[in-house]
């Protein structure tokens, strides 16, 4: 019942992700109902600091949790064009279709990930062939290195040879082989030096463009996401704290977090002055709020606040934000 | 609970007023330990050896070296087990459970000492050639380098054919030579370890703050260096020591050992110049084997154990 | 043109400052090459480049933790390495990292009274109260809260916070932060930079700030030295630099610094590779990459000029 009600341009529709970890006998949850949709094509930017369960929203989408630690609940629809995937109910082996060939991911650290000891030619062309075993992938393998910038002379190098953001692009290569329609991005240029974090970024919108390809770009970095993204979701501690099409969100900031985040760049040529600080650390995962969970470190709670668990404001064009003072029309 | 005074002069007055709390490291260990098979069970034999060399003497029927334990007619030597000698006699009509007991002192003592010499050694060599470098680094690498290439048995004989005979008033007799020599033929691996440990510690950045907080050389070894190599030390040690144990028996069985102080080894070459081997007495020389082989195992698996904990990939929640 | 040193109110002056080093037997690393360096007494100067440029080798020498191979370094107009004791009370170290710059062995109290001994005061009560003070300024309070606890029950802001606490107790005049928030999670930044916003205040603390982030830099920094490939190559006041950039690598690296308020422009993007300290191109070290480079670059080494304003390129006029 929920595939009818997706609309068509809708390429991923989560609803209401719940993933709980069994810690010591207690159950922690690390992502506590969040929900939001991705179009063909566009670039959603999911924005968080260390425990909100970003990393573990994403590895949820494909079913790469460890099992054995705990549970999902929720759903996760894929609109691929090779059908509707219901991704919260796949078995372990229905997960071969999905991954790679309908969705892929570039992990956070992943260009250290690559063996050291195989050339990249031949990693991207077994990639191609654990998930279309028959195919030949030698032409596909030329244009997908060719697509990432890599260039012809040095494909039949080994990754120490490369520098951290060739290696990150071989990476792309990797994760485009099979021709997904979404490409899931875990902080993809941290580790990057700002003129490769730009390159990459700017790769990634190429292919964007060129292939339809849907993003999903998961970060700490607001001003990479505003560079580079569609729209937003900002998350705190396991829930989605503001959602909604990123210039709306940044110009007009409904959560006093997402206010305050915003508030900490520097602009230059503008005041040189320092924003305010947001008092306290981001809550361990596990810790327990009666109401908001931002309340203790915000400077507009008041008492309500702390008294009930905060709904989700809903606006027009997607916008969201779980705060009792937003004012979404 | 604290009270809420901020004060510094309270603060510092409180804090310096209460003592301080260590040993919690000692029991988070001990409760890993008995976490793995292998810890439980190289625990549980390590009791039963530690329980044999405290309270051995007390709980043997004989002491071996009082006159009354010695035959008096030749029937008694070498003996069957029966009910009055539970393993037997030997060749010269005493208990062999006794024996047995008593020796458990002895070879447990001599592994220790002889592991501890050599981790000490080894700690120190491994610590002030990683931290210092350069020629001093060189210098020591090359002795080390020498030492590890030694044939330790033949070398090991002798040595102590040579010391052998002065060493009669020692602490241990001949044993205490035994001690030496597997001590100071044994820390070359150990510094190895070591050195490779402290040339990663040494780029960490608690340790240059703490040179630029102008802490000496001394400072830093003792308070950085060393505490990071403690556990991989440790570790170590504790496997030495069942190469201690293994080494001990050896040169003890090839006649090194003491007569008068004797070991588990010793019985073996007492057995084996005796003839008891020959003559099939199996509970003579059985049960002195076993303990060894038993005593060297327990020592390894807590050595692995602990080593597992050791190890870096096990890294704690912040 | 460099007057003494104890007149121009400098606490560092490097002169052709070189730092070279070998990796084994691998090829030579040219880390810092060239650099000619004031850092003057009260000020907050700002390092900015990318990583590979040596400004952390720089700051690491200016504490006396590299040897220079070539060239010289005066603090306070003495050679850094003649009175390492006595330049180590008077300037301290704020690493990058808050999870490798605490021993994870020791608690928070012993970290914090480390440098201590080094100043001669001994063990016990005046010990333990400096160190409470520090913590206490350092916003940890109440200090016997944090005492006996060990770094990894610390949150990252936390056990920054615990370093610049053993920084202070020993109540330098000058602070080396080598990037001093990069680490921590996005909404605690701020908190550390304000707290050292104040202390340097309340201390008169001159600072050197070395960082990748510009807008950390334009909020924080009097004067911004911009360094590539081990050399300095703009350097003039944060506002002169950073609005109104001369160097084309500090055009490329201002317009590729992504910020929230404007979408990824292709134009802004250098091509080639970041620079490698093992083979430094020829002529002006930034020529492979330069956008306007002509042909005089592959050749001519430009210099950086003295003055308050420089840029190492030869279309800069006055060049």
């Amino acid at each position: 019942m929920s595939a009818t009600a997706v609309k068509s341009d809708t390429l991923l529709e989560v609803r209401d992700l719940r993933v709980v970890y069994r810690e010591d006998g207690r159950f922690v949850p690390i992502v506590d109902g969040v929900s939001f949709s991705l179009r063909r094509g566009e670039a959603l930017g999911l924005a968080g600091e260390s425990g909100c369960g970003k990393t573990t929203t994403a590895l949820a989408l494909l079913g790469l949790l460890p099992s054995g630690l705990g549970r999902t609940r929720g759903e996760i629809v894929l609109n691929s064009k090779r059908g509707v995937m219901l991704l919260h109910r796949r078995t372990p082996t229905g997960w071969r279709d999905v991954r790679w060939k309908t969705a892929s991911m570039v992990f956070q650290g992943a260009m250290n990930s690559l063996d050291p000891v195989m050339r990249i030619d031949r990693q991207i062309a077994e990639a191609i062939r654990l998930h279309e075993p028959g195919a030949n992938p030698d032409a596909r393998v030329n244009e997908l290195l060719e697509r990432v910038g890599i260039p012809a002379t040095r494909r039949r190098q080994y990754p120490h040879e490369f520098s951290g953001g060739m290696r990150q692009r071989v990476m792309i290569a990797l994760a485009l082989a099979c021709g997904p329609e979404l490409m899931i991005g875990d902080e993809p240029t941290t580790a990057l030096d700002v003129m490769t974090q730009g390159q990459i970024l700017h790769l990634l919108e190429e292919l964007r463009r060129d292939l339809g390809l849907a993003l999903l770009l998961i970060t700490h970095d607001l001003s990479v996401i505003a560079e580079t993204c569609d729209r937003v979701a900002i998350m705190y501690a396991g829930q989605i704290a503001e959602q909604g099409p990123v210039r709306d969100l940044i110009e007009n900031p409904q959560h006093p977090y997402t206010a305050r985040l915003l508030r900490g760049f520097s602009h230059i040529g503008g005041p040189r002055t320092l924003g305010e600080a947001i008092p306290g650390s981001p809550p361990h995962p596990g810790e327990n709020f009666p109401g908001c969970r931002f309340a203790p470190r915000c400077h507009l709670a008041f008492d309500d606040c702390v008294k009930a668990p905060i709904p989700l404001v809903k606006g027009s064009d997607g916008r969201e934000a779980r705060c009792l003072l937003a004012k979404l029309p | 609970m604290s009270i809420v005074t901020n004060d510094p002069f309270e603060v510092a007055r409180r804090i310096h007023g209460e003592g301080s709390g260590v040993g919690k490291r000692g029991k988070q260990a001990f409760v890993a330990l008995t976490r793995t098979n292998r810890g439980r069970i190289g625990l549980a034999l390590l009791t039963v050896f530690l329980i044999m060399a405290v309270f051995g003497r007390a709980l043997a029927p004989q002491d071996p070296n009082a006159a009354s334990s010695f035959s008096t007619s030749a029937e008694q030597n070498l003996q069957d087990p029966s009910s009055e000698h539970l393993l037997g006699t030997d060749e010269q009509g005493r208990d062999v459970l006794s024996e047995v007991l008593y020796a458990a002192r002895i070879s447990l003592s001599v592994g220790v000492a002889a592991a501890l010499i050599s981790t000490i050694l080894g700690a120190v060599v491994g610590i002030v050639a990683g931290y210092f470098g350069g020629w001093v680094d060189r210098v020591l690498m090359a002795i080390d380098d020498w030492v590890l290439v030694i044939p330790f048995i033949p070398t090991a004989i002798v040595i102590a054919s040579l010391l052998g005979r002065r060493a009669d008033d020692w602490p241990l007799g001949r044993e205490s030579v035994l001690v030496l020599v597997i001590g100071a033929l044994g820390w070359a691996g150990t510094s190895r370890i070591v050195r490779s440990q402290v040339l990663t510690l040494k780029e960490r950045d608690y340790v240059q703050r703490a040179r630029v907080l102008g802490a000496s050389d001394r400072t830093i070894m003792s308070r950085h260096i060393l505490p990071g190599v403690l556990p991989l030390v440790l570790a170590n040690a504790v496997l030495y020591i069942s190469v201690a144990v293994l080494a001990e028996t050896t040169l003890a069985f090839l006649g090194l050992g003491d007569p008068l102080h004797f070991s588990w080894g010793q019985m073996l070459n007492s057995a084996y110049e005796s003839g008891a081997m020959t003559q099939a007495k199996w509970a003579y020389f059985i049960p002195p084997g076993l303990c060894v082989t038993l005593l060297a195992m327990a020592f390894s698996l807590v050595g692995y154990a602990l080593e597992e904990i050791v190890n870096p990939t096990r890294r704690q929640r912040a | 043109m460099s007057t003494s040193v104890a007149t121009s109110g400098a606490i560092y002056e490097t002169r052709d400052l070189h730092i070279t080093y070998q990796r084994g037997r691998g090829p030579l690393v040219r880390a810092v090459d060239g650099v000619d360096l004031e850092w003057r007494r009260g000020e907050t100067l700002g390092l900015v480049g990318e990583s590979g440029c040596g400004k952390s080798t720089l700051a690491r020498a200016l504490l006396g933790l590299e040897k220079p191979s070539a060239g010289t370094i005066e603090f306070d107009g003495r050679p850094v390495d003649r009175d390492l004791a006595e330049l180590r009370r008077r300037v301290q170290l704020i690493f990058q990292d808050p999870y490798q710059s605490l021993n994870p062995r020791r608690t928070v109290g012993a970290s914090v009274q480390e440098g201590l001994a080094s100043i001669g005061i001994k063990e016990g009560e005046e010990r333990v109260h400096r160190g409470v003070a520090a913590l206490h300024d350092a916003g940890l309070t109440p200090a016997d809260r944090f005492w006996r606890r060990y770094p990894h029950e610390l949150s990252g802001g936390q056990r920054q916070r615990v370093v610049i606490a053993a920084a202070l107790a020993l109540e330098p005049e000058a602070l080396v932060c080598d990037e001093p928030v990069s680490a921590l999670d996005v909404s605690v930044r701020t908190q550390v930079l304000r707290l050292l916003v104040e202390l340097r205040t309340t201390r008169a603390l001159s600072m050197l700030v070395i960082t990748h982030d510009v807008g950390m830099a334009w909020a924080l920094c009097d004067r911004v030295a911009v360094m590539y490939l081990g050399r300095i190559v703009e350097i003039g006041t944060t506002e002169q630099v950073l609005s109104d950039p001369q160097h084309p690598y500090t055009k490329a690296l201002l317009a590729v610094v992504p910020t929230i308020d404007k979408r990824i422009s292709a134009r802004a993007l250098l091509k080639g590779e970041p620079p490698d300290a093992t083979a430094i191109p020829s002529g002006c070290r930034f020529h492979p990459r330069c956008p306007v480079a002509f042909d005089r670059c592959p050749t001519d080494d430009p210099k950086l000029p003295e003055g308050e304003r420089a840029a190492a390129c030869w279309l800069v006029p006055g060049n």
